[in-house]
């Protein structure tokens, strides 16, 4: 039974597989690599997934959810349709369309995945990660880091789909120390590799959770309202979401073309942007601002100077962007490589690494070890007793998994029965201002007078699969009491966890053996929606056209149907508002030419 | 066992020998089959790296006899490592020949973005960041006299580096400048900062006079009888036996608090010292504030009785208007 590996990314998930030597990315029934990670409830009440329900994003906003990895491990819920749901449910059930698709593709059941979380993700976001698996079917025994993901997958040097390698884009063999920078739509993260023999071992990791790419669409946005002397309050939901889905669009145009154009239409009037690269740059200027600290504090952690990395390595799809690209180049002196796709890097190393998890015997040897990316320790009091708790690290960020270390403490009250160790994740010398990841209680001897103290070791091991065990042995009785740490907001007991399963399997999903039609419906829907006038004519024609040769059950028509309707929404799309007509006419006249 | 022999090669401070015996070995200790000795091998890797790089510390509890770090440095001449750096640098400078060089405009921005120079990158953003710490910190009457609030803006971790930049000084000492309203204790605080964290004078811009300001505070303090004065050292020591929490362990390596650490070293640092009660030559700002304050009572005073007035006028007027 093959093990999968995913990338649950914020915009996108993708999955790949060890097969035949080499990693393989798989396509969704759309034959697609990359599957949104978008949620979203149709009319009839059902629930939409992937592409299908990305399409509706702007014109059922409120009945749509993105970028909910980026509440992963908190409270947070959104209504849909009769349901709440958490972001672990949410990442469920794209997950769940991602397992069908893979098991379709494969041939056979996949029960087991290995998915990659930014390597910034703290404890409670690892484990909701991990429970989104278990909702959708999968086990998941191991995460990935991102970036250590990435670093694989170029370490590897393996062809991607359909490409030939060419021994210049190779990195070499020998000894290197990279850097990877991961750069997706909401989070960044930064690691330090060493890459030796079948070794790769990562170094430093430092990164913000929420920065990324939305960050630059929104400044973009911004821009726009700006410049037009626009009030964001005024505007309706569909043309807050028309405005940043232009806003994205201009932003990848810019990774290719020096100029670009954004048009929205607001209030019934066309509204128009231009932009170069050099003001995308003042546009983009904030969020590179904020890339420079958590870059330094990896340089610092690893103890490496730019001197001392041989290569940097781009993943994500924010990583595309020249702006970034060259300001990297500009802070390191050195050029940014990307070879594979930033989009794909994370799921080919993710296939690797579930490969290696199979044991795969070319892979037997690999070696790539992680570290843990937040300082874990324990909340004691302090000699002034009016100050608050402080943070006692145990083990320090930056450790390499598996890692095992003990701390010594002592009783602040000499008569005290109870000792209560909590468990912290972070970096603040306040205990209050770090995460605690949860707490154990042990019974200690009673003392007899003022000046006695009692002692306990505390011994932390976070394991490769991240499981934090905590062992706490009382000096004078030699008395262990040992607890595998689960957060209590994510923790769920077997039983619970079943209910959520059936209640989850139990929505109404939309049939996906039409799916490559539903998206071009809905696709016209949204057309629909956010076109006036005569352009609006047209897209209602069209679709009335799709429906009448989908009622007609012949593969070939509809087959021939789709592909018509597709390139007349692309030229509805991609060409500049005043010129639509004119281009559909034209395109209904060369076809009416050919017909005769 | 030493981590060489964990290793199985004979102690070196070739980075690369170190690594390959790593590599080696980590076949046969895989973390996903074995992994307690992988944890065990992984130290010794750690280790034996660290004390390549710098051969002459001992590294803690782990390290190598001392006599055969000696030995060892004696036999090779010094760290076999200067060599390869030279050659890093130089294999960097042919691949810059290599690569074109960015457009100037766009370095023109991007080191306007990056701050004054390539290794502070965010630099202005991260100063802003602290001072905005500072500020609000200081708008909070209760809270600006707690030591240990401006220890957590100081002592972050991450903040290190940002601190010792020439730019963050100025704006430190600019904010202080007009935000002087602290206990004694924070402000022997700041000064024992000055020389740890970060140098005025390194930064070129002299050192600030902490001492002034706490002379004025002592003096302050001398007159009021009630409250004695504050020693060098920090006031608030352990008290045993006070009614603290029942559940807290606290730590043996927390005793060694950070007080009395830096209380017994800001003697070596402050040139406040020199300055004490009897020398007041520059006009200590605190002073100066509380001689203006009732000048400014005064003002607010007239101008009220002015206001007052002019309302007084007014309502006369129109009531007089209303009667004829």
């Amino acid at each position: 039974m093959a093990i999968i590996g995913i990338d649950l990314g914020t915009t996108n998930t993708l999955a790949s597989v060890w097969k035949n030597g080499t990693y393989e990315l798989i396509p969704n029934s759309l034959g697609s690599y990359l599957t949104p990670s978008v949620v979203g409830v149709n009319d009839k009440g059902e629930i939409l997934t992937g592409q299908t329900a990305k399409e509706q994003l702007g014109f059922r906003p409120e009945q749509t959810v993105s970028s909910f990895k980026r509440y992963m491990g908190t409270e947070k819920t959104w209504r849909l349709g009769e349901k709440n749901f958490s972001p672990q449910e949410l990442s469920a059930l794209v997950l769940t369309q991602i397992r069908e698709d893979a098991s379709r593709y494969l041939g056979e059941p996949v029960e087991e995945a290995v998915i990659s979380v930014p390597a910034y993700f703290n404890d409670m976001q690892r484990q909701a990660t991990r429970m989104a698996g278990r909702l959708a079917g999968l086990k998941v025994e191991r995460l990935v880091n991102e970036p250590s993901a990435a670093a694989l997958a170029y370490r590897m040097n393996l062809p991607g789909p359909g490409e030939t390698l060419k021994t210049e884009e190779l990195l070499p063999e020998e000894d290197q120390t990279f850097l990877v920078f991961d750069f997706g739509g909401g989070t960044l993260d930064i690691s330090i590799v060493d890459a030796f023999d079948n070794v790769i071992e990562i170094v430093a990791v430092a990164g913000d959770n929420h920065l990324g790419g939305d960050d630059i669409n929104q400044a973009l946005a911004e821009r726009f309202l700006a410049e037009k002397h626009l009030d964001e309050g005024n505007l309706t939901k569909e043309e807050r979401a028309s405005l940043l889905r232009e806003s994205e669009r201009l932003k990848r145009l810019l990774s290719s073309e020096e100029k670009g154009n954004m048009e929205v239409v607001i209030g019934g009037e066309i509204r128009q942007m231009e932009l170069d690269q050099k003001g995308l740059l003042e546009v983009a200027a904030p969020v590179l601002e904020s890339i420079g600290l958590p870059l330094s504090r990896a340089m610092t952690d690893s103890g490496y100077g730019w001197g001392d990395i041989d290569g940097i390595i781009m993943v994500g799809g924010s990583g595309k962007m020249p702006v970034v690209q060259n300001y990297l180049h500009f802070l390191s002196g050195k050029k940014p490589v990307c070879r594979i796709d930033p989009d794909v890097a994370v799921a080919a190393g993710a296939g690797i690494y579930a490969g290696m998890k199979e044991r795969a015997g070319e892979l037997r040897d690999m070696l790539l070890t992680d570290i843990c990316p937040f300082t874990l320790g324990t909340e004691v009091t302090q000699e002034d007793r009016s100050a608050p708790s402080v943070m006692a690290p145990v083990i320090e960020r930056n450790s390499t998994l598996p890692v095992s270390r003990m701390a010594r403490y002592t009783t602040a009250n000499p008569f005290q029965s109870h000792c209560t160790v909590r468990v912290l994740q972070g970096e603040h010398r306040l205990a209050e201002q770090n995460l605690c990841l949860g707490e154990l209680d042990v019974e200690v001897p009673v003392g007899q007078d003022p000046g006695h103290r009692e002692a306990i070791d505390v011994r932390y091991t976070y394991d490769i699969n991240g499981i934090l065990e905590i062992d706490v042995t009382v000096a004078s009785t030699g008395k262990t009491t040992s607890r595998v740490i689960i957060n209590k907001n994510i923790k769920m007991a077997e039983e619970e966890l079943r209910l959520r399963r059936e209640a989850l399997q139990k929505l109404k999903i939309s049939p996906r053996d039409q799916e490559i039609n539903r998206v071009v419906l809905a696709r016209g829907d949204r057309l629909f929606e956010e076109n006036t006038g005569e352009v609006r004519q047209y897209v209602s024609r069209f679709m009335e056209e799709f429906t009448t040769a989908l009622g007609t059950q012949n593969g070939r028509t509809i087959q021939e149907a789709r592909e018509r309707t597709t390139e007349l929404f692309d030229i509805i799309e991609n060409s500049p508002k005043k010129s639509v007509k004119l281009r559909l006419d034209k395109y209904l006249y060369d076809e009416w030419r050919r017909n005769q | 066992m030493n981590c060489f022999e964990i290793l199985g090669i004979d102690p070196t401070t070739e980075i690369r020998a170190i690594r390959k015996a790593y590599a080696a070995k980590s076949r046969q200790f895989h973390p996903e089959e074995q992994p307690e000795e992988f944890k065990r091998l992984h130290d010794a890797y750690q280790m034996a790296l660290a004390w390549a790089r710098n051969p002459e510390s001992g590294q803690g509890e782990f390290a190598l006899e001392s006599p055969m770090a000696e030995e060892l440095v004696q036999a090779e001449g010094g760290p076999a490592e200067s060599g390869t750096e030279e050659e890093l640098v130089a294999t960097e400078e042919e691949d810059r020949e290599e690569e074109p060089p960015l457009p100037e405009d766009w370095q023109e921005s991007f080191s306007r973005i990056a701050g004054a120079s390539m290794d502070n990158a965010g630099l202005a953003q991260a100063v802003r960041r602290i001072m905005g710490h500072c500020r609000a910190l200081y708008s909070q009457e209760q809270e600006r006299g707690k030591l240990y609030r401006w220890r957590d803006i100081f002592e972050v971790r991450g903040y290190f580096q940002v601190l010792s930049t020439r730019e963050f000084v100025e704006a430190w000492y600019t904010f202080l400048q007009s935000h002087h309203t602290f206990p004694l204790r924070v402000w022997q605080y700041f000064a024992s900062l000055d020389g740890l964290r970060f140098s005025g004078e390194a930064a070129g811009l002299g050192r600030f006079p902490y001492g002034e300001y706490m002379e004025a505070l002592t003096r302050e303090e001398e007159t009021a009888p009630e409250k004695k004065p504050p020693q060098t050292g920090m006031p608030e020591k352990e008290q045993p036996g006070t009614g603290a929490p029942e559940k807290q362990g606290t730590p043996e390596k927390q005793e060694k608090s950070p007080e009395p650490e830096y209380g017994s070293r800001s003697g070596g640092y402050g040139t406040w010292q020199e300055g004490r009660p009897g020398q007041g030559k520059p006009k200590p700002p605190a002073e100066a504030e509380k001689k203006r304050s009732p000048l400014w009572l005064r003002i607010l005073l007239y101008v009220l009785l002015v206001a007052g007035c002019a309302i007084l006028g007014t309502v006369t007027g129109l009531a007089a208007g209303l009667i004829f």
